[in-house]
């Protein structure tokens, strides 16, 4: 956050006396109209359980001597349509300790006896009652809640964490239909906004105005935006959604300049090209990496008798990663100074990250730090380098003629496999002049090769081995996973996850190895392996586990999909027919383009002798597909799981 | 064993004295977990715990947060918590400033006593150790805490014990289950002691099973003779005492405001009998009201005033039920406020006396076919009852004291899923036809939930879930419901499957059923059926031009202990006929019988794999 301009403010408004400023901001309470209460279907959405008929607020920067605040007056009108809708009717309203809730009401309209007819919550049945140390609650529940009711509350609330620099964030969409969504905002020219609004900015509307108000005895003119949506659907997950908070239709505002009058303009936030001087200064980021002195003699006896320069990375990454345990706090600045965090064996990802970049400096490294925004929290606006989109940092390293992204934070990621979570666009990297945005990869891969043996024998019954090489993501969760469950967990989740086998023996080879391959064997028969239909014997080679459903089921979809990293499968079987058998039919190779050159799946079947050879080759080499080309993605998983679900059918040589 | 010492940190739990066989499949090792009931009056004690927990991944986060529940009638102090390294030294010390109070409910105005004291325990390097201990005193005693000796399947036990003291004059009454070893009972200075310790107890396979597994958890349950509850005394010496104690502090609590005895008996007015008066005001109750979950846990055995959810239009379970008997008092029908134990998989030890109950239903006694009122839903018919209330042992509380009685449950043949479907298939591979399933008994409940006043999309989501199949079109869906006492509903819908058959130079393959079985793994298990149900499926498949059926898997009928599997195949012209029964009993399925049972599920489950052989003729 931007303290110290906090004070830069304060001292402007300090030589000024105080006003309090009245309350001018007010909606109408109660204005319910027959029409409301008729809850006919609403055609957008008919099978909504409940519907926001409105949801107005309206906002003012305001300073009462001390500090700024903002003060949003909000009214909210839910229709509840039927019974499944009446959790809607019990409210919990989130806020911070410091904000201050006041003039809240609530009532509840139903239609009785043709007239309209309102039961209002009483002061006494509102509570306000502590979350969490920063957070607070005001609860209640409306009475007389029936199918078609419309519910209505207000309150006032006085915003107090970082308001001027905020201001208030709104979210016009929710998880069931909004019909209307208003947010007025007003503010002194002064200050100058950024605004930021995700999922569908087409549908908000803002109409600019301005007024004259009086802030701090002074006329002021004020800056009133008015954002406004209609009919917005409700918010619904689908599969392979990048970040939520990329798709939920909201605004967040951020201070970017303020211009007092007689002063010249000052940024408050950095451009991308000033960006670096600023966190190079800073003493939880830039002055962090150089305060390294302790950690001198452990770089030099690391990478003493190292002729590579990538096998100093990842000694000295191995290192780091063992030592310091991620507290699970994503950030690009750190806590505490880098000597303390060495000594506690405890920090958040820049507290780590920071530290392996300043060791692989005393060690002769070339390293910088890569600010960015982690998946779930949303993509990054390469114009705009507002300081609060970043969460955490990656050390950017330069070692024998390559460069890698490296990330300590686990000691069962290999050095250049980054966490899923990083793999979000491009990051800044943060290097004076040579600042610019680097691809957020490596070259990792969600990635696994699996080898079928199988032995058929004279009873048609089936038995082999499952050999599966796990590469980098995959290889990494497989660790992750034994780590956590151990191997008698493993294997428990083994046998429940393939219920078609029995599993004789099994073993995990390089376990320890993180740079390694994780290699899965596991000995089993197969239960009812072969159907006899009549004179033909039927098998289909793709186990249980292996063919399934697909996660592309829907018929439409709404968001883009993000798979995150590239896949690659490929599965090779052999199946041993005995003698007393003959191969009658084998499904015809085929291949099914993604389409675009974005991936392939190749399906080769062969026979050689008494041997049967099929292998499938799956390949997604692009990540992100927008909405609008769902329908090739679905049809691309459907046909593999087609072409999977094809048989082999043998029949039984005559005597 | 001593009572616990106050010396509490010297103790240190290094990691490497864990035998090894706790290690196995363990998320967290309980090192040593001790409580420390002192009883001093019916309603007066003071309970110390003291537990220290090694965690060992991040499987064990739920330990780091202490959650300690009080209320009116309880008051916690002194917690303080310790954490320890791996080597046992110790890392961090968390005193009374660390925990944060807040109320245990969200909304509501009845009972915001209920509240929590929260302690969280910061990450450090696995494996290290959370020591802590707090002591609450209780004003007003109505349970005595039991006491399980396992967390959960992946939590190993090396030290737990629980120890009652009570006074002369006081009676411990108490049983126990699974436990290796005896109670220790001691008098010292006039009281008795009662001990239990149980040591080494591992972590154990948790499976994932259509069928519920049934965990023998080692355990200990205590409950006073004589108590004292909100200035209320009782006694557990019979379920009639104890249903007296219940009804006394839930009396008078029924006054309603005259607009709602008006309402009431202008509903009444123009029925004729008993059965249908109670049905109009149980629907009037369902109209008027909605159920909010504000009770948890310890406390509020008595009923908000029938007045406050009348007024207010929302109550929990208690106060719904006390609400419908006061609506039913004032058409002059007599009904018991009815004490049970909600749960899919248990219910209460009847020959326990003790407050073992968790929900609260309405009872009206009939001469014939007495009515039972779920009063939490706004939608279920009348007299129909949840499957986890059913078949329960239920205390009836009437003004002559509690009377143990048996809820009733819908007999397996109307515990019923049918399905019904017309379908063609293709050469390209796609099925498609009319699909309805009709669900009877406690099917019912589950088909709402999934079903009813849900958006088409919601439902198409539902239907994708239960099918096998992976790529599936789903329109023109109908739902609709027959609410009478034994109600259905019914879901129809049309289906185009892709990927349905698949097909070479001259044949098609493709598996008749809807839904698969799946196998059983070998090494057995204890399983409970606590649902006796019936699925009954009867497709019928329309063979495309120029193809012959070439061949049907052969009929299965198999009828025993667990239940029936039928498999039937017949041709009709051009069209399959497939038939699939699939009866399952009330059992319990001990380790002993799982080897037969294993034999009949994995039957069924090759059977549903089979596969239908279709062979284009000459043409």
């Amino acid at each position: 956050m931007n303290k110290f301009n906090f004070l830069v403010l304060i001292i402007f408004f300090s030589i000024v006396p105080v006003v309090t400023l009245k309350a001018q901001n007010k909606i109408p309470f109660g204005r319910i109209s027959f029409e409301d209460l008729e809850n006919k279907p609403y055609k957008p959405d008919p099978g909504a359980d409940a519907i926001i008929l409105s949801d107005e607020g309206t906002a003012s920067l305001k300073y009462n001597g001390n500090e700024f605040y903002v003060e949003l007056v909000r009214d909210v009108k839910i229709r509840i349509v039927n019974s499944r809708g009446f959790d809607y009717a019990n409210i919990e309203l989130p806020f911070s300790s410091r904000d201050i809730i006041k003039n809240y009401r609530a009532s509840t309209f139903n239609i009785r006896s043709g007239e309209i007819l309102e039961t209002s919550i009483p002061k006494k049945d509102f509570i306000i009652d502590n979350t969490s140390k920063r957070t607070k609650a005001l609860k209640f529940n409306f009475p007389d809640v029936r199918e078609g009711s419309v519910l209505e509350y207000s309150y006032t609330v006085l915003l107090k964490n970082y308001a001027v620099n905020i201001l208030v964030p709104w979210e016009f969409q929710a998880d069931i239909p909004v019909v209307k969504s208003m947010l007025t905002v007003s503010y002194p020219e002064y200050f100058i906004y950024k605004t930021i609004i995700s999922g569908s900015a087409l549908s908000v509307v803002n109409t600019p105005s301005y007024r004259t108000s009086v802030f701090h005895k002074q006329n002021v003119r004020t800056n009133v935006n008015i954002y406004h949506v209609e009919d917005m659907p409700a918010f619904r997950e689908e599969p392979y959604v990048k970040s939520k908070n990329d798709c939920l239709t909201k605004i967040n505002f951020e201070l970017a300049a303020v211009s007092f009058p007689g002063s010249s303009l000052e940024r408050i936030n950095p451009t991308y090209e000033t960006l670096s001087d600023e966190l190079l200064k800073r003493n939880d980021f830039g002055q962090a990496m150089t305060k390294t002195g302790f950690l001198k003699k452990d770089a030099l006896k690391l990478s003493s008798g190292l002729s590579g320069d990538i096998e100093k990375v990842k000694k000295i990454h191995e290192f780091i990663s063992g030592k310091i345990l991620w507290n699970g706090v994503e950030d690009f600045m750190t806590s505490a100074p880098l000597k303390k965090i060495y000594l506690k064996e405890k920090g958040n990802s820049a507290d780590i990250n920071l530290m392996l970049i300043g060791m692989l400096r005393l060690a002769g490294i070339k390293a910088d730090p890569v600010i960015l925004s982690t998946r779930s929290n949303g993509s990054i606006n390469p114009y705009s380098a507002m300081i609060r989109q970043f969460n955490y940092v990656l050390a950017y390293v330069y070692a024998d003629g390559q460069y890698f992204l490296v990330d300590a934070t686990d000691p069962l990621r290999p050095f250049n496999v980054l966490p899923f979570e990083c793999l979000n666009d491009a990051g800044r990297l943060i290097a004076g002049s040579s600042s610019r945005f680097v691809d957020l990869k490596n070259s990792e891969k969600n990635g696994t090769s699996t080898v079928i043996n199988l032995v058929m024998d004279d009873d048609a019954c089936m038995s082999g081995e499952i050999k599966t090489h796990y590469s980098d993501f995959s290889a990494y969760n497989i660790r992750k996973q034994v780590t956590i469950e151990g191997r008698e967990g493993y294997l428990d989740h083994l046998k429940s996850s393939y219920t078609e086998l029995e599993i004789n023996d099994f073993s995990l080879e390089n376990l320890e190895a993180r740079d390694l391959d994780v290699i899965e064997t596991i000995n089993i028969n197969i239960i009812n392996a072969v159907q006899k239909a009549g004179g033909s014997y039927l098998f289909n080679p793709f186990l249980s586990a292996v063919s399934g459903k697909s996660a592309f089921w829907q018929e439409t979809r709404n968001f883009p999909i993000d798979f995150g990293a590239p896949v690659e499968d490929r599965i090779v079987v052999k199946i041993t027919v005995p003698s007393t058998f003959s191969v009658v039919e084998k499904p015809a190779g085929k291949v099914i383009s993604l389409g675009k050159g974005d991936g392939s799946y190749e399906f080769r079947c062969e026979t050689s002798g008494n041997e049967i050879l099929i292998s499938a080759h799956l390949k997604i080499d692009n990540t992100f597909f927008e909405a609008s080309e769902y329908s090739r993605i679905r049809e691309y998983y459907s046909g593999i799981l087609q072409k999977q679900a094809e048989l082999i059918v043998m029949s039984k040589n005559e005597e | 064993m001593a009572a616990i010492t106050s010396n509490v940190f010297s103790q240190l739990y290094p990691f490497d004295s864990i035998p090894d066989n706790l290690k196995n499949r363990a998320s967290a090792v309980v090192r040593t977990e001790q409580c420390l009931f002192t009883i001093k009056g019916p309603g007066n004690a003071v309970m110390k715990i003291k537990k220290a927990v090694t965690l060992l991944n991040e499987n064990a986060t739920a330990y780091r947060l202490l959650q300690i529940m009080y209320d009116k009638y309880s008051k916690v102090s002194g917690i303080r918590g310790m954490i320890y390294d791996q080597k046992g030294n110790i890392a961090e010390a968390l005193g009374p400033s660390d925990v944060f109070d807040m109320s245990a409910i969200s909304g509501g105005t009845f009972y915001s006593d209920d509240r929590l004291k929260l302690l969280y325990f910061p990450i450090y390097k696995y494996p290290y150790t959370i020591e802590y201990e707090y002591e609450i005193t209780f004003s007003s005693l109505l349970n005595y805490p039991s006491w399980n000796f396992q967390d959960a399947p992946d939590v190993s036990v090396q030290k737990s014990g629980i120890q009652y003291v009570v006074p002369s004059g006081m009676k411990l009454r108490y049983y126990d289950e699974y436990l290796k070893n005896p109670v220790d009972s001691v008098i010292l200075d006039n009281k008795k002691i009662y001990t239990w310790q149980e040591e080494n107890i591992p972590a154990y396979e948790s499976r994932d099973v259509s069928i519920r597994p049934v965990y023998d958890i080692p355990s200990v349950n205590a409950a006073p003779l004589d108590f004292e509850y909100a200035g209320f005394s009782g006694s557990m010496r019979s379920w009639k005492e104890f249903g007296n104690w219940v009804y006394e502090i839930n009396r008078d609590r029924d006054e309603l405001p005259q607009s709602e005895i008006d309402n009431v008996r202008k509903l009444v007015s123009e029925e004729p009998g008993t059965r249908e008066k109670v049905k109009r005001i149980y629907e009037y109750m369902q109209l008027k009201t909605r159920y909010v979950s504000i009770q948890i846990g310890i406390g509020g055995y008595r009923t908000a005033e029938a007045s406050a959810v009348a007024r207010n239009g929302f109550g929990d379970c208690k106060a719904l039920v006390n609400y419908t008997y006061s609506l039913l008092k004032a058409a002059g029908i007599k009904s018991f406020y009815t004490l049970v134990r909600q749960s899919s998989v248990s219910d209460i030890n009847k020959d326990f006396v003790n407050n073992q109950f968790n929900h609260a239903i309405l009872c009206v006694p009939q001469a014939e076919d007495t009515i039972w009122l779920e009063c939490t839903s706004q939608t279920y018919p009348f007299n129909y009852l949840s499957s986890s209330t059913s078949n329960k042992n239920a205390l009836l509380i009437t003004p002559e004291g509690g009377i143990m009685a048996k809820t009733p449950s819908f007999k397996k043949e109307q515990n019923l899923i049918r399905r019904e479907g017309n379908f063609s298939i293709s050469t390209q591979g796609i099925s498609s036809g009319r699909m309805s399933s009709i669900y009877s008994g406690h099917h019912y409940e589950s088909a709402t939930f999934r079903y009813a006043m849900q958006s088409e999309d919601e439902i198409k989501r539902s239907l994708y879930s239960g099918m096998r199949f992976n790529d599936l079109d789903i329109s023109g869906v109908k739902y609709s419901e027959r609410k009478t006492e034994n109600p259905s509903a019914e879901l129809e819908c049309q289906l185009a499957i892709k990927n349905f058959s698949t097909s070479d130079a001259a044949r098609i393959y493709f598996s008749p059923v809807i839904s698969v079985q799946d196998y059983f793994q070998e090494k057995p298990v204890h399983l409970k059926v606590v649902l006796a149900s019936v699925s009954c499926d009867s497709i019928a498949y329309n063979v495309p031009q120029n193809y012959v059926i070439e061949y049907m898997p052969p009929d299965i009928d198999i009828e025993n202990e667990f239940g029936r599997f039928v498999c039937k195949f017949e041709q009709e012209h051009e069209v399959l006929i497939f038939r699939r029964i699939f009866e399952l009993n009330e059992s319990d399925i001990t380790a002993e019988k799982y080897n037969s049972f294993r034999a009949f599920i994995n039957t069924i489950a090759k059977a549903d794999r089979e596969k239908i052989v279709l062979v284009r003729t000459g043409g």
